[in-house]
């Protein structure tokens, strides 16, 4: 024990011997303690401003009656409500989209002078300002029971002229307290005046719409539904247990109805935060697996380097294991300076986005304890195991190394062996891919068979280089007129750095290559469905008649097809994403069929549409979206249970169409479920039974179809007009959007991948400095006898060019590998057919990129061989 | 004992058979044109090699049927070594490296400051200490370099070439040294050396040709002449 701390001496003497090599290697294990400390205390706050918004919305209720698919019911049941015993008080809602506008025209703010604000048109600011929120019909005198209404200012309302609004609607708006706003309904309009606003702490997604309450029965009336509600919330007496409550009472609310404990709320949220978790693990094992090839590949060079040093400490009496023990050293020490700074970076950089975004984070900065953990093993980790290479090299160093003038060539041996355990790994992730259960597969993938493959690859990486080099090095040796076989020789003399450190090049064009060959095969497939009729109107609380009669009554609107939006649960099978935790919810669409049918080109997969027609009308069945086959081979003749609640049915799968433009476009307006979470997939169903059967006969979309005479944003532009409150895209829209989306995703995976490509491009310059270190006396000796700078300039970037080759060759193939394995996840947990693309452009860009970081990573080394005197490079040679 | 190298297919025999025993402290020289065999003898003495065959007994332990953990012990504790080329190791300065042994030993630091100092200044070079090789001659590094080989007073030290790298008068210094260490602390100085010169600190000297000694002989005033014209007769 008492010579370990000779170890430990060693190994700081080593690390403050090579002070820069030492700081790039802490920097690689820092940077992905911060990026993963950052990354979860920023999902982590977001997480916790999304359930404070939550906690807010559901404030003090116990439990609530809701109408699961989006419809209203009778206020009766308040009143059923309000006589059981145990609820403390009762209160109901009524939601809506409601236009709101503010007459600015005469009365013009003082601070939005015009003068003031020149890059604004004076025109629009004469112009009166509209804001379309949600509205919720409450009773006054109740809510506040339910929630807290912060920084409130001006009065409560308490009038069934009042409002009160968010700060959201008043900036909106420009309104203040006492201002007089105006609600267009049908032809006439009617004023309210606002009594109060408040501080709505928004987080992230909802800040697009503002949300304002309104009295209850005028909101009815508005929308002409006298006595519907959306929602009951109740608060029980205190000896009351929420749950039992709920099943005493579950038989007297109606069918289409569902009374539950209010933080039910949660649970779709719980599944999504559990998805979360295990994301940022898969994703910090290999953000740690990219640091420690740094620092093998660092920890590797510095023993070659120093055999000699290695060799002298055994000389008078240094013992194996006191060597491998101080290379252990080492990487724990590198660990080290990699938590400690790493983490206060990580959190500082969370700190500075929670800050920069603190307006949507009313919780604040959170600091992730998983995400703590996790970065701290993971430096551990990639230290340690990083480590363990060079620490067996350390400790195989014979004495009588320290009299030889040069390093011992490789072994044969060692490269094969390398490569056979790159290529076991390798087989032991295609292995793990074969696992029959899809769920045992995906984890066992995730967080054995991903670094599996990337150890795999870093190790192949040695042997691909010997293939690069005998293939490539005697042309690029033509090319820059170095001797035959003198480049070759050079870069096999180290074939394991040299290899190690195309391996850590290898990273960044794996990560370009495989993401964009993802993002192209998935932008391809949604472009490529996305043609339908010329544009589609849509309203997330449906469209009013008036509305829809405005727009079908445009002179330029040929034909117009109605769809209805649901969220169903599926309750007897997992149809998409993982065994109990991907989304148990489809979209349901429901539609007049004949008139879908006619105005869509729509493609029959399985199925025969007069049958499936016939059926479908009488409700005893559904069409399911293709995605369905793809996932789980689900087809005609299968039965789901689909419902919510109470209702539950169960349908025969009748037909299967491809309709992924209406399930891109519902994603893009952002409709999700009432239980936050996505629904994956559509399924289709008669207007008609729907209404009936799930008592919700709202309008979510109207397709419309142009004639050819107007110009698509014309058309949009009117149809807006006529129609406020509605947003109408046209398919060039869904697809600019569709395209917007796609790349900026694409641009922030490219700023990840060069900055993978720039770090290791630190670690390359890194080696080729050692290398021309250690070989100073040969280039001295080499320039002594007439060889010129141009030569070794000429030979040490040719080198490097080999070994930036390797990275291409290793990264793409690995990249590849990645974006296939992508593509069939695609296909079998979210049932997308994608084509795995081969992204040439970006693969070629990322080539060029990483030549011109290994270009530059080569300057100061050729510098230095270059720049001083023959003399000077042969005693630095020998002293070495 | 014998040894052999094998490069590639073709296999060097580097010591054919030798039989040396040195019984009595003091100075020894094993000369012998280059590739004679001179450096191989000594890293089987050294027990930085083994032999193919033949037994190396020290202080009356073979050292040839120990272990790697027992060869690395022996080596921390009974045997010194200098180096042509001094080796140092260059990230640690000469107080470091003087107690290199001493810290692999898990020496305590205060006790081996003591020691290492101590030793240095015996030495001459106790003003720099804290230098770190490349700020040091290379007759200093040298002595630093054999105050690191006699750390633990080891009974015999080995030398290989150790002024091959000096001029003329740090060769002398470095060899006073050498010779007055066999002398005062009673000790074994096996030394190859090219140089008669350096031969006529010893009391006795082994000469080497094609793996076998061809001569042993005691080496006093009087025929380090003729020692000087063997060597040179042998490196003809
Ligand atoms: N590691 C080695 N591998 C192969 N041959 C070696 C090795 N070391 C020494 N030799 C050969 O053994 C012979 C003796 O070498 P050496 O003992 O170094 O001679 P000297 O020190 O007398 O110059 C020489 O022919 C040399 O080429
Ligand atoms: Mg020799």
């Amino acid at each position: 024990m008492k010579e370990m701390s000779a170890s430990w001496q060693l190994a700081l003497s080593s690390l403050i011997g090579k002070r820069w090599r030492t700081a790039l290697m802490a920097g690689a294990v820092a940077l992905a303690s911060a990026l993963v400390v950052a990354v979860s205390c920023s999902i982590v706050s977001v997480q916790a401003s999304i359930e404070h918004a939550l906690m807010w919305f559901l404030g003090a209720s116990d439990a609530r009656i809701v109408h699961p698919f989006n419809g209203r019911f009778d206020e009766s049941i308040l009143d059923t409500a309000r006589t059981w015993e145990g609820v403390a008080v009762a209160t109901g809602r009524f939601g809506l989209q409601l236009t709101l506008t503010h007459p600015l025209t005469q009365t013009s703010p003082p601070d939005k002078d015009p003068d003031k604000d020149p890059d604004k048109d004076p025109d629009e600011l004469q112009a009166p300002l509209q804001s379309t929120p949600n509205a919720v019909g409450v009773e006054f005198d109740l809510v506040r029971r339910f929630r807290v209404f912060r920084d409130l200012e001006g009065t409560w309302p308490d009038e069934a002229n009042e409002l009160l609004l968010d700060d959201f609607t008043a900036d909106e708006l420009q309104a203040e307290v006492g201002d007089t706003l105006s609600v267009a309904i049908d032809d006439k309009t009617e004023s309210f005046i606002v009594a109060g606003i408040y501080n709505s702490q928004k987080f992230f997604g909802t800040r697009q719409r503002g949300l304002i309450e309104m009295d209850l029965h005028t909101l009815q009336r508005i929308a002409g539904m006298n006595r519907k509600l959306t929602s009951i919330y109740l608060i029980l007496d205190d000896d009351i247990d929420a749950q039992a409550f709920c099943d005493a009472h579950y038989d007297e609310v109606p069918e289409q109805v569902s009374l539950e404990r209010s933080d039910m709320v949660r649970s779709g949220f719980d599944r999504q935060i559990q998805g979360t978790r295990l994301g940022l693990l898969a994703g910090s094992i290999l953000t740690f697996m990219c640091a420690s090839f740094i620092i093998v590949t660092g920890l590797t060079t510095s023993v070659s380097e120093r055999q000699r040093d290695l060799a002298i400490t055994r000389c008078v009496g240094g013992s194996r294991g006191q060597l491998f023990a101080s290379q252990i050293y080492f990487g724990a020490i590198l660990s080290g300076l990699g938590i400690v700074i790493g983490l206060p970076l990580g959190i500082a950089l969370a700190g500075v986005l929670a800050w920069y975004y603190r307006d949507s984070l009313p919780a604040g900065l959170q600091v992730s304890g998983l995400g703590l953990s996790l970065s701290m093993l993971g430096a551990l980790g990639a230290g340690l195991l990083g480590a363990i290479y060079p620490a067996y090299l350390a400790s195989r160093v014979p004495p009588l190394q320290a009299m030889a003038a040069r390093a011992r060539p490789p072994s044969w041996r060692v490269v094969m062996v390398m490569g056979l355990i790159g290529l076991g790994l390798v087989a032991l992730q295609v292995g793990l891919f074969q696992l029959p259960d899809p769920t045992q597969r995906f984890h066992a993938y995730a967080y054995v068979g991903i670094p599996a493959l990337h150890l795999g690859a870093f190790l192949l990486a040695v042997p691909l280089l010997y293939l690069v080099t005998w293939f490539a090095g005697p042309l690029l040796s033509a090319l820059l007129r170095i001797p035959a076989g003198m480049m070759t020789r050079s870069v096999l003399a180290t074939p394991y750095r040299n290899g190690f450190t195309a391996g850590a090049l290898m990273v960044g064009i794996s990560i370009l290559v495989s993401t964009w060959s993802n993002s192209l095969s998935l932008l391809n497939h949604w472009l490529s469905t996305v043609q339908f009729a010329d544009g589609i109107a849509f309203r997330i609380v449906g469209i009013t008649e008036s509305q829809r009669a405005a727009i079908e009554s445009m002179p330029f609107v040929t034909r117009s097809c109605p769809l209805r939006y649901l969220p169903l649960q599926v309750f007897n099978r997992q149809v998409f994403g993982l065994e109990n935790m991907g989304p148990r919810t489809v979209k349901c669409f429901s539609t007049d069929l004949d008139i879908f049918f006619e105005i869509n080109p729509v493609r029959w997969i399985e199925g025969d549409p007069e049958i499936a027609l016939e059926r479908l009308k009488r409700g005893e069945g559904i069409l399911v979206a293709d995605r369905f086959t793809n996932a789980k081979n689900i087809g005609v003749g299968d039965v789901l249970t689909l419902g919510s609640g109470k209702v539950r049915h169960d349908y025969e799968i009748l037909g299967v169409i491809d309709v992924g433009w209406l399930e891109i476009t519902a994603q893009l307006f952002g409709m999700r479920s009432t239980y936050m979470e996505l629904a994956v997939s559509g399924i289709f169903m008669d207007g008609d039974v729907v209404a009936e059967r799930y008592g919700n006969s709202d309008i979510h979309f109207l397709q419309v179809e142009l004639s050819d005479d107007i110009d698509d944003a014309e058309a949009s532009r009117q149809i807006m007009a006529a129609a406020p409150g509605i947003l109408f895209w046209t398919t060039r829209d869904v697809r600019d959007r569709v395209n917007e989306i796609a790349f900026t995703t694409m641009a922030i995976q490219s700023v990840i991948a060069f900055a993978a490509l720039a770090l290791s491009s630190l670690a390359m310059g890194n080696v080729i400095l050692a290398n021309i270190r250690a070989r100073s006396y040969e280039f001295g000796v080499l320039r002594a006898v007439g060889g010129m700078r141009g030569l070794l300039a000429r030979l040490i970037f040719g080198e490097a060019t080999i070994i930036a080759l390797t990275a291409a060759l290793t990264g793409t193939l690995l990249g590849m590998h990645l974006a296939w394995v992508g593509a069939e996840n695609y296909r079998e947990l979210a049932g997308l057919d994608v084509k795995l693309v081969f992204p040439t452009i970006p693969a070629l860009i990322g080539v060029a990129v990483l030549l011109l970081l290994t270009l530059l990573a080569t300057l100061p080394g050729v510098w230095s061989v270059v720049h001083p005197r023959p003399s000077s490079l042969i005693a630095a040679g020998r002293n070495g | 004992m014998t040894k052999s190298y094998t490069l590639g297919r073709r296999s060097i025999e580097a010591l054919r058979g030798i039989d040396l025993e040195i019984t009595k402290p003091g100075f020894h020289a094993i000369m012998g044109p280059s590739g004679s065999g001179k450096s191989t003898l000594l890293h089987l003495l050294a027990a930085l090699d083994r032999p193919d065959q033949g037994e190396i007994e020290i202080n009356g332990r073979r050292i040839d049927r120990m272990n790697e953990s027992q060869l690395t012990m022996f080596r921390r504790h009974h045997i010194g070594i200098v180096f042509q080329q001094y080796n140092l190791l260059s990230t640690m300065s000469a107080l470091e490296n003087v107690t290199l042994p001493a810290l692999l030993d898990g020496m305590p630091r205060s006790q081996r400051i003591d020691l290492g100092m101590n030793l240095l200044t015996t030495l001459g070079l106790a003003d720099r200490a804290e230098h770190r090789p490349d700020a040091l001659s290379g007759g200093e590094q040298q002595r630093v370099a054999i105050g690191r080989a006699i750390l633990f007073e080891p009974s015999i030290l080995y030398a290989d070439e150790p002024t091959g790298n000096l001029d003329s008068q740090t060769s002398e210094q470095v060899l006073n040294l050498l010779a007055t260490l066999a002398r005062e602390r009673n000790m074994i100085i096996v030394m190859v050396t090219h140089e008669p010169a350096a031969a006529a600190h010893c009391q006795r000297a082994s000469i080497l040709r094609d793996g076998r000694i061809v001569h042993t002989i005691d080496v006093h005033e009087g025929n380090v002449g003729e020692l000087a014209t063997r060597a040179l007769q042998l490196d003809r």
